[in-house]
């Protein structure tokens, strides 16, 4: 469902971030990401849905090619696809019931939202959001009165709010303690088995990767380095991505 | 219910604006029409009297009888530069040409009656031409009259631009006026800073413990509240009042007032945050009650008060540049009389000097807080 | 050491420590310029003192606290002579003060034995009134205004290429030199352009609010969370939408309580602009203390107190709330 081709993007201070990868996503996958902080995970990520402009290459969605859409269309290609961030990017001042709202914006009209107008099928499926991640409760409370793994399931049920057909995480556990990480990622992988979204997630330790990745991605440098399943990354591999000084530990922490 | 609240601050929001509109009389028009004149001020204001062309001046002169025969005419010269006359003498109501020759090139020439009584008539302001010569058309009048055989004199005072630059007179005044600022603010810091250091122990919570100690807590604290509600600019009014208008005295006692109010705040601030962990420390090693407070609490309140101090300098300076509109020395003062003689090109001196002093005291301060804290 | 003794603070700044040099050189250089401008030859003694002390630090590290007792005593010293302080005149002009002080005491707001307003109470009252008022408009405008400044003068939007760059540099000099001219001083030369009265009073708030304000909210906005704008974004919002959902909720708040504090700030000034021309209490403040109504002066310091105190009060209470 996912195509990415070659994929480069290199910033204007001349750091190269990505150097041509290529990949794909099929449907209903966990594909994980993983690879050093600076190899270009988050890059990676933001280039698919054109948070950051890719430099060259070719990235389609459902056969529609993002890299070329514009206006209009990358706004409809961009709500088919949710975003769950490390620092969760919630509009911290606002109540947790706006910001999750906010996931339908690509759904309705700037004049009435601009108002803050939301119709009732809007709330109503808010609340069923919130409800699922369990924080239904928590509706009227600003986004800062909420723990950290609180505000990530508020931004996991604003993901929901898009209906996405595929949701990406850029190292959504990375800010969290380990054991809120197996909540929030177990709620994606409820997701991922019980409503059929294809997951995209960038992580940063392996166990969590055996845990609940389907197939696996490592970038190094910018660079693809591996693909495969979990169970073929190996201490050798892992050397290779991690590099020579890397030791077990970030792998056996939890 | 939450719509009828909004509703009621919005009549009551509107109904402010109304008010306010109707007393405070905006005049959008007058604002158009005074466009013009605002931009010359503006202009003026803008190109700041700060450097002159050196020049030199001379002031050459010959006598001139009205009437004929009153006294002997001038006797004509050989110089080079010279005045003269045509006619060399008038009867009253008759036309003179003043005539200057050689005089340098562009020269600024002030022409002038010297009148027998000493007091001396301007005429007019002219320049000369490039070869140095100027002309001017005017007529013998009553109060240019020779007395006791002694003629009226027909003068010129020349000033040839020279090719240097120097700084203005204004210049010089206006610095001397912005030391006497930056003098105003450290005295009034400073004397206030040592009042308020004293008091401000007394209206900290944390040292101000049972009934007779609540007593002396609430009584500082609310002087200094009362205080605060009291402009330095206001008080120096009154002070201006007592010791003199124009002397900068009166204004370092109004600054002073406030800023004790202020200081002795922020001070007893600073002592209600002291860490009691590192009073405890001290305490238990067994020392008294003055090493208690050498050792443990003067160090931790000390680089914080100097940071107020340095802050209420900054924030003096600028109250002091103001003060002397009241009456009680400093910049504003001279400011002030630039304004009101509508010489705006002064008064831009004097703005530009505040501005850099102000500038350079906030950067300073700024710097020297950064590492205090 | 000896390059300490040729520039002060230099062999310091060698040594490595730069900020102590340049704090030893601006010392020394304006104890220089002090006492050569006043040319009071015994005060020639204490930049002599810091150099010397200067060039004993550069050779092993001295206490700092003499050259600062040196420079506060030279710059006390100078400050007393130039100011004319003198406490003794407090005391000389004693009979004077009480002249001013007595009437003092019996503010002159109402007819005697009655709550009618006296003549000079109704110039009070409208005197609030204006004061009020001139506040009250120049701070909304200059509010409103300062929005669009504050946006030219944050960095994080204003990097993009040269030009929005110089935009930026030039407003944020402009905010700078506006900031650094008093409200009062403002307020002079618009008396003179558009004349006396609460208009000029309230042109000059205005700009001061702008300048001030400005600069305030282009910090807020250069600390704006780019993290929100990234994921509004991702939903597939349209800029507006994203204006609307990850800017303003960061940036309204914190407007909302800079222009309350604005306004507490504008209601003092206010207070005392007339005391120029420019309208408001301190017109008529200022018309008392020329004919000597002491009464009158006082009555309207008490009404400028009180006027100050409840803004004080009034402010926080609503700041207090918004934080919440």
């Amino acid at each position: 469902m996912l195509v990415v081709e070659n994929l480069t993007k290199t910033f204007p201070n001349g750091t190269q971030a990505l150097r041509g990868v290529s990949f794909n996503v099929q449907p209903g996958e966990f594909l994980v990401v993983i690879g050093l902080s600076g190899s270009g995970k988050s890059t990676l990520l933001r280039c698919i849905n054109r948070l950051i402009e890719p430099t060259s290459g070719k990235v389609y969605f459902d056969g529609q090619d993002v890299t070329t859409a514009n206006g209009h269309d990358l706004r409809a290609i961009r709500r088919q696809i949710g975003m769950v961030f490390q620092q969760f990017n919630l509009v911290k001042r606002s109540s947790v019931m706006t910001n999750v709202l906010s996931g339908r914006l690509g759904y309705n009209s700037t004049l009435s939202t601009t108002f803050g107008l939301w119709s009732a099928r809007d709330k109503d499926a808010a609340l069923k959001a919130l409800t699922r991640v369990g924080l239904a409760n928590k509706a009227t409370a600003r986004a800062d009165a909420l723990s950290g793994g609180q505000q990530q399931r508020v931004a996991i049920a604003r993901a929901l709010m898009q209906e996405p057909k595929l949701l990406m995480a850029d190292e959504p556990v990375a800010s969290l303690d380990p054991v809120l990480s197996h909540s929030i990622l177990q709620h994606l992988e409820q997701l991922n088995k019980n409503d059929n979204v294809t997951v995209l997630c960038s992580l940063h330790f392996l166990d969590l990767v055996h845990r609940y990745a389907t197939r696996v991605i490592a970038l190094k440098d910018g660079l693809k380095v591996f693909e495969g399943l979990p169970s073929e990354i190996d201490r050798a591999k892992f050397k290779e991505i991690y590099g020579e000084e890397a030791q077990d530990v970030s792998a056996t922490r939890i | 219910m939450k719509i009828l609240r909004w509703l009621i601050i919005g009549v009551l929001a509107v109904l402010a604006y109304a008010y306010a509109i109707r007393v405070t009389e905006p005049d959008p028009v007058r604002l158009f029409t005074s466009l013009p004149k605002a931009a010359d001020v503006v202009g003026q204001l803008l190109s700041p009297d700060i450097l002159i062309r050196s020049s030199t001046s001379y002031t050459l002169s010959m006598a001139f009888p009205v009437p004929c025969g009153s006294a002997p005419n001038a006797a004509p010269t050989t110089d080079n530069r010279r005045i003269s006359a045509q006619p060399q003498c008038a009867a009253v109501g008759e036309p003179i040409v003043f005539l200057g020759q050689n005089l340098g090139a562009n020269a600024e020439v002030a022409v002038r009656w010297g009148l027998p009584n000493g007091n001396r008539l301007p005429l007019q302001v002219l320049r000369t031409d490039a070869n140095g010569n100027f002309r001017y058309e005017t007529t013998a009048r009553p109060i240019t009259a020779a007395r006791d055989g002694q003629a009226a004199t027909l003068d010129a005072v020349v000033s040839v631009p020279g090719n240097q630059w120097e700084l203005s007179h204004t210049v010089y005044e206006v610095i001397d006026q912005l030391f006497v600022t930056v003098f105003i603010a450290l005295l009034a810091t400073t004397i206030a800073s040592v009042v308020a250091a004293p008091l401000s122990f007394l209206a900290a919570r944390n040292l101000t413990q049972g009934p007779f100690g609540k007593v002396v807590y609430t009584l500082t604290r609310s002087l200094f509240n009362i205080t605060r509600a009291f402009e330095p600019l206001v008080l120096a009014t009154v002070f201006a009042l007592i010791v003199g208008f124009g002397k900068p005295f009166a204004g370092v006692l109004g600054i002073i007032i406030g800023t004790i109010a202020s200081l002795g705040k922020m001070f007893s601030e600073a002592v209600e945050d002291i860490d009691m962990g590192a009073v405890e420390a001290v305490t238990a090693t067994g020392a008294t009650r003055a090493q208690v407070v050498s050792q443990a609490v003067v160090p931790q309140i000390i680089p914080n008060w100097l940071a107020y101090m340095l802050y209420h300098w900054d924030i003096n300076v600028r109250i002091s540049t103001i003060i002397g509109f009241v009456g009680a020395g400093g910049i504003g003062e001279f400011l002030q009389k630039q304004i009101d003689t509508l010489s705006y090109r002064q008064a831009g001196t004097a703005l530009l000097g505040i501005i850099l002093v102000v500038w350079t005291l906030d950067f300073i301060s700024a710097q020297v807080r950064k590492r205090l804290i | 050491m000896i390059l300490s003794l040729l520039i002060p603070g230099l062999g310091q700044a060698l040594r490595g420590n730069a900020a102590r040099g340049a704090a030893i050189f601006c010392a020394v250089a304006s104890a220089l310029i002090f006492t050569l401008w006043y040319r009071q030859p015994v005060w020639y003694v204490f930049p002599a003192l810091i150099w010397w002390w200067n060039v004993w630090d550069a050779h092993k590290t001295a206490p700092v606290w003499m050259p600062f007792a040196a420079w506060m005593t030279m710059a006390l010293g100078i400050g007393v002579a130039v100011t004319e302080f003198d406490l003794m005149a407090l005391w000389q002009n004693a009979e004077r003060g009480a002249v001013i002080l007595r009437p003092m005491l019996r503010p002159d707001f109402f007819e005697p034995n009655s709550w009618r307003l006296s003549f000079n109470g109704g110039y009070i009252l409208e005197g609030i009134q204006q004061t009020l008022g001139m506040a009250l408009l120049a701070t909304t405008f200059g509010a409103i205004l300062a929005v669009p400044f504050g946006f030219l003068a944050a960095r994080n939007l204003m990097s993009a290429n040269i030009a929005t760059r110089a935009i930026y540099t030039i407003t944020r000099a402009v905010l700078n030199i506006a900031r650094s001219i008093e409200s009062l001083i403002l307020a002079i030369v618009f008396v003179k352009v558009v004349g006396l009265g609460t208009f000029a009073g309230f042109i000059a708030l205005t700009i001061h609010t702008i300048a001030a304000l400005g600069k305030l909210f282009s910090e807020i906005i250069e600390a704006i969370d780019p993290g929100p704008i990234e994921a509004i974004r991702s939903t597939g919002a349209t800029w507006l939408q994203t204006v609307r959902y990850a800017v303003i909720p960061q940036i309204v708040p914190q407007f909302t309580a800079l222009t309350i504090y604005r306004w507490d700030i504008n209601v003092r000034t206010s207070t005392i602009i007339g005391l120029v021309g420019g309208g408001g209490i301190g017109f008529f403040l200022n018309q008392w203390i020329r004919n000597g109504d002491y009464r009158a002066v006082s009555a309207s310091f008490i009404a400028i107190a009180l006027i100050v105190v409840v803004m004080d009060f009034l402010s926080a209470r609503i700041r207090a709330k918004l934080e919440a």
